[in-house]
């Protein structure tokens, strides 16, 4: 898993990554090497799964890059405030949520007021069984209110615990519960077509 | 357990979940775009387009209109501080009383309080806050002090009573420096001291009534008779 089982290669840049943090807590000149260099260890380490949660979250690969990068950039800018090494992935995480929310925010507004486009054209390999799975599945997610579907894909894709879940998305953790049972709770009938 | 069916659905969103995400592949030259929104950023921070930001130009007006400002206060005074210096070269050469200001004020005070004597300035109200400033520029003469007594001698400020209060403080501060040298410097003065000369003798150490002859030839014979008047009380 992107996140919690980074077994082939994302151990050796996370702890890169936590003595380039421990590093640049020792002097004021070594702190904005120290920033650029995290952000090229977290980039290797996170990118990736960063931009596909993001991608889930926004339904667009290139909006979720441009999520992603505003928030290693702005890590970038507050590394300073940064002393908890631990806390640089949960703090762009957390920051992967928030900008997917505004950019879904100004999504919702744009398409409230643009005309109406096509529908997607089906794509070559919408005849697979995993396709149709994945296709039904992922339409029933983003039918979802925003919460509900932040709270599965940062518990099924993420595989965050609920605490962190909760800290990403900046609320309690009985409310990631509550939105979690409510999601689910909401895509049963799709699901039970695939299991 | 309960969670049994919340896994089953579980594990099909999460299949569901984790190919819909392999679909998305980033950028290879993802971090190259980060560093050049960082260099951006920089750059808009500490660059010279902070200086040219929207919000920074009313206070960049702001701050020039105060620094005008300023620099148009400060300057009489300045121009203060450097004319006495500047005009005491050319006022020693012929320009005695009316060359500069300061001298002009500092001697005109005692002359000046003989209504005659500052030919520059007509009404005496309008030379006291014109001699206040250059007094107040000339303070480096602290040693001037103890003219006071002098002046006070010349009582020529029972004449001028509204200006004298106000502006003897200060003027007789700096009356004392120029009068020794006053009279040795016009050539004017000698003619009308020989005459008034008993009369100064009798207060020795006082110059100014020789200075006040020197405005006018005629007129000195009249204000000597007046101081002359004015002091024998």
């Amino acid at each position: 898993m992107p996140f919690r089982k980074p077994d082939d290669e994302g151990a050796r840049p996370t702890d890169v990554t936590e003595t380039l943090v421990a590093r640049g807590t020792a002097g004021a000149v070594a702190v904005a090497w120290d920033a650029d260099q995290a952000v090229t260890a977290l980039y290797s380490a996170n990118y990736r799964s960063l931009v596909r949660l993001a991608a889930m979250l926004v339904r667009d690969a290139g909006t979720a890059e441009e999520v992603v990068q505003d928030a290693f950039v702005a890590m970038h800018g507050g590394w300073r405030r940064l002393r908890d090494p631990d806390k640089a992935l949960s703090y762009l995480r957390q920051s992967v949520v928030n900008r997917s929310r505004s950019v879904l925010r100004h999504r919702a507004v744009v398409e409230k007021y643009a005309p109406k486009g096509l529908p997607d054209a089906p794509s070559a390999e919408a005849g697979a069984i995993g396709e149709l799975e994945r296709s039904a599945v992922v339409k029933a997610l983003h039918k979802l209110p925003n919460r509900q579907r932040e709270a599965l894909v940062l518990r099924y894709y993420a595989d965050l615990s609920e605490a962190e879940i909760a800290h990403a998305m900046g609320i309690s953790r009985g409310a990631v519960k509550s939105h979690t049972a409510r999601g689910m709770a909401a895509l049963r009938n799709v699901l039970e077509q695939f299991s | 357990m309960t969670t049994d069916p919340h896994e089953e659905h579980g594990e099909v969103l999460r299949r569901a979940l984790n190919a819909e995400a392999d679909t998305v592949i980033p950028s290879v030259d993802g971090l190259d775009q980060i560093r050049a929104r960082i260099e951006q950023r920089r750059q808009r921070r500490f660059g010279w387009a902070w200086f040219t930001a929207g919000w920074a130009r009313p206070i960049l007006a702001v701050g020039a209109a105060v620094a005008i400002a300023g620099v148009g206060v400060s300057a009489p005074q300045t121009f203060n501080l450097i004319s006495p210096a500047g005009n005491k070269g050319p006022s020693a050469d012929q320009h005695h009383q009316p060359g500069d200001g300061s001298v002009e004020g500092q001697q005109g005070r005692p002359d000046g309080t003989q209504p005659g004597s500052p030919p520059g300035s007509s009404p005496s109200g309008s030379v006291s806050p014109s001699q206040s400033p250059v007094t107040i520029s000339s303070s480096p003469s602290p040693s001037c002090t103890a003219a006071p007594a002098k002046h006070d001698g010349g009582s020529p400020s029972k004449t001028t009573t509204a200006p004298s209060p106000g502006a003897t403080v200060p003027g007789t501060a700096g009356q004392p420096c120029p009068t020794p040298s006053t009279p040795t410097t016009p050539p004017t003065t000698p003619p009308p001291t020989d005459k008034p000369s008993d009369k100064p003798t009798e207060n020795p150490g006082d110059p100014t009534p020789s200075v006040t002859p020197s405005a006018g030839s005629s007129a000195s014979s009249e204000t000597k008779s007046d101081s002359g008047t004015s002091t024998t009380p």
